[in-house]
C-alpha cells in the first residue's frame, strides 16, 4: 500500500491540516488538492446539486483558513475530520431546505464523474476498491438503510417510516452491514498497517 | 442498559444514528472506559470514512480554488490598502505642481492663466472618472468580503451551537450523576436512622433487664 504517497486523500498529512489554519498557503493549497476531490464528491451525493456543494466546501475552506474550524489531532486524521465537517454541513443544508425533494434510490449515478482511477492516488484507489466491492457485496436492502442514514442523515425511525418497515429490522439492518463493512475493512487496515 | 446493548449501538453512534438518550448513555458508557467498545468504535468510524470513497469521483469546478484563494487573499489587501494611499499623487494640486513650475506674478500672462484654467479642467475631469470607477471597483471587493464574512459568521454560529450542545449534554450528565450521589446518600441516612433505632431497642432491654445502662456508641 502507498499510502505516503503526497497527493492522496486518505493519507493527508496531519502537519499539512494544522499548518493551514495558521497561514500557511502552501498547506493550505495542498490540503485543498489533496482533498477537495472527495469532499466535493460527499457535498455533491448529500445535496444533489452541484452549486450548493460548491457554497458548503467554499465556506468550509475559508474557515479552516481563518481558524473559525480547527484541526486536532486527537480528534482522527484530517480527511475524518474534513468529511465529518462536510457531511455535518451538507446534511443540514439539506434538512434546512424545506423545497428539496429527498433523493429516493440513494444512487449516484446521475453525478457526473470521472472515471474511476483517473488523476487518482494510488492509495485512494486501494481504499475505493475494497469499500467499493465490500458494499457491493451487502444485501441490498442494507446498503440502502447505510446510504439512507450517511448521506441523507435520516435517523433509524424516519428510514423506517421512508421504506415502510419495522423499527427494528431497520436498526438490525444498519448494525448487520455496518459490521459487514467492518470486517471486511479490517483486513484492508491490517495490510495497510504492515505495508 | 446491559453492555450487549451499549456494544450494539457502536455501529449507529458511528454513523451518528443514534437518539440523543441512547449517544448520552453510550458516551457515558465510552467515559468509564470500556475498551473493546472504544476500540469498535474507531473501527467503526474509520468504515464511516471510507464510506464517501465508494462515490463516483466529481472534480470540484475550477472556479471554486479560485473563489476560495480570492477570499483568502482578500484579507491582507483590504486591510492594508486604504483609499487614501492612492490619492495623493493624483490630486489636482499635484497635477499642477508637477505640470506648472512656480512663477511669479508678474510672468503671469492671459495664455498661462488659461493652460492653467483647461489643463485643471482635464485633471478634474480625469479625476473624477478615476474616483467614479475606484469607487465601484472597491464597493465590489466589499460587497464580496461581506459575503465571505457572513459565511464565515454561519459557520462560527454553528460551531457555537455544536459546542452549546455538547455543553447541555454534559450538564445532563452531571446532573445524573448529582442524582444518583443523592440518591446514595438518601439510602446511607436511611441505613443510619435504621441502626440509630436498633441501637435504642437494645437500650431499652438492658434497662428492663435492669443492668447498667451500656455505653453504646
Amino acid at each position: 500500500m502507498s499510502a505516503s504517497l503526497p497527493h492522496a486523500a486518505s493519507a493527508i498529512d496531519p502537519k499539512i491540516a494544522a499548518r493551514s489554519g495558521k497561514g500557511d498557503h502552501l498547506a493550505f493549497s495542498q490540503l485543498y488538492d489533496q482533498s477537495s476531490r472527495v469532499l466535493f464528491s460527499l457535498a455533491v451525493r448529500i445535496l444533489g446539486n452541484r452549486e450548493e456543494a460548491e457554497e458548503v466546501l467554499q465556506s468550509l475552506y475559508i474557515g479552516v483558513w481563518r481558524k473559525t474550524v480547527r484541526y486536532d489531532v486527537g480528534r482522527g486524521t484530517p480527511i475524518a475530520w474534513l468529511l465529518t465537517l462536510t457531511r455535518s454541513r451538507a446534511i443540514e443544508r439539506l434538512r434546512s431546505s424545506s423545497s428539496r425533494v429527498p433523493r429516493q434510490d440513494g444512487s449516484s449515478d446521475d453525478i457526473p464523474n470521472l472515471p474511476a482511477g483517473e488523476f487518482e492516488a494510488p492509495a485512494d484507489q486501494a481504499l475505493r476498491t475494497v469499500i467499493s466491492k465490500t458494499l457491493s457485496e451487502l444485501p441490498q436492502v442494507q446498503r440502502q438503510a447505510i446510504e439512507l442514514s450517511y448521506y441523507e442523515g435520516l435517523s433509524p425511525v424516519e428510514i423506517a417510516t421512508r421504506l415502510s418497515q419495522p423499527l427494528d429490522a431497520v436498526t438490525a439492518r444498519l448494525r448487520l452491514g455496518l459490521s459487514k463493512l467492518r470486517e471486511s475493512m479490517q483486513a484492508y487496515w491490517e495490510h495497510d498497517k504492515s505495508a | 442498559m446491559t453492555h450487549e446493548d451499549l456494544a450494539d449501538s457502536v455501529p449507529l453512534y458511528a454513523i451518528g444514528a443514534l437518539d440523543k438518550p441512547e449517544r448520552q448513555a453510550l458516551e457515558a458508557h465510552l467515559l468509564s472506559g470500556c475498551t473493546p467498545c472504544r476500540t469498535a468504535l474507531k473501527e467503526f468510524q474509520s468504515v464511516a470514512v471510507a464510506l464517501p470513497f465508494a462515490l463516483n469521483l466529481t472534480a470540484p469546478p475550477r472556479g471554486l480554488r479560485a473563489k476560495i484563494m480570492g477570499a483568502r487573499a482578500q484579507e491582507s489587501p483590504e486591510e492594508s490598502g486604504s483609499p487614501s494611499s492612492a490619492t495623493p499623487s493624483l490630486e489636482p494640486g499635484e497635477w499642477m505642481k508637477h505640470l506648472i513650475p512656480p512663477t511669479t506674478a508678474s510672468t503671469t500672462s492671459f495664455g498661462w492663466a488659461l493652460s492653467i484654467l483647461i489643463v485643471g479642467v482635464l485633471g478634474l475631469l480625469i479625476f473624477l472618472s478615476w474616483n467614479t470607477s475606484a469607487r465601484v471597483t472597491e464597493d465590489v471587493n466589499k460587497l464580496a468580503e461581506l459575503q465571505s464574512q457572513v459565511a464565515v459568521a454561519k459557520a462560527k454560529l454553528a460551531t457555537i451551537q455544536q459546542q452549546l450542545s455538547e455543553r447541555d449534554e454534559a450538564l445532563v450528565q452531571t446532573r445524573e450523576e448529582l442524582q444518583r450521589r443523592l440518591d446514595e446518600l438518601t439510602e446511607v441516612k436511611d441505613q443510619l436512622i435504621h441502626r440509630e433505632a436498633e441501637l435504642d431497642d437494645l437500650r431499652t432491654q438492658l434497662m428492663e433487664r435492669g443492668g447498667p445502662p451500656a455505653q453504646l456508641p
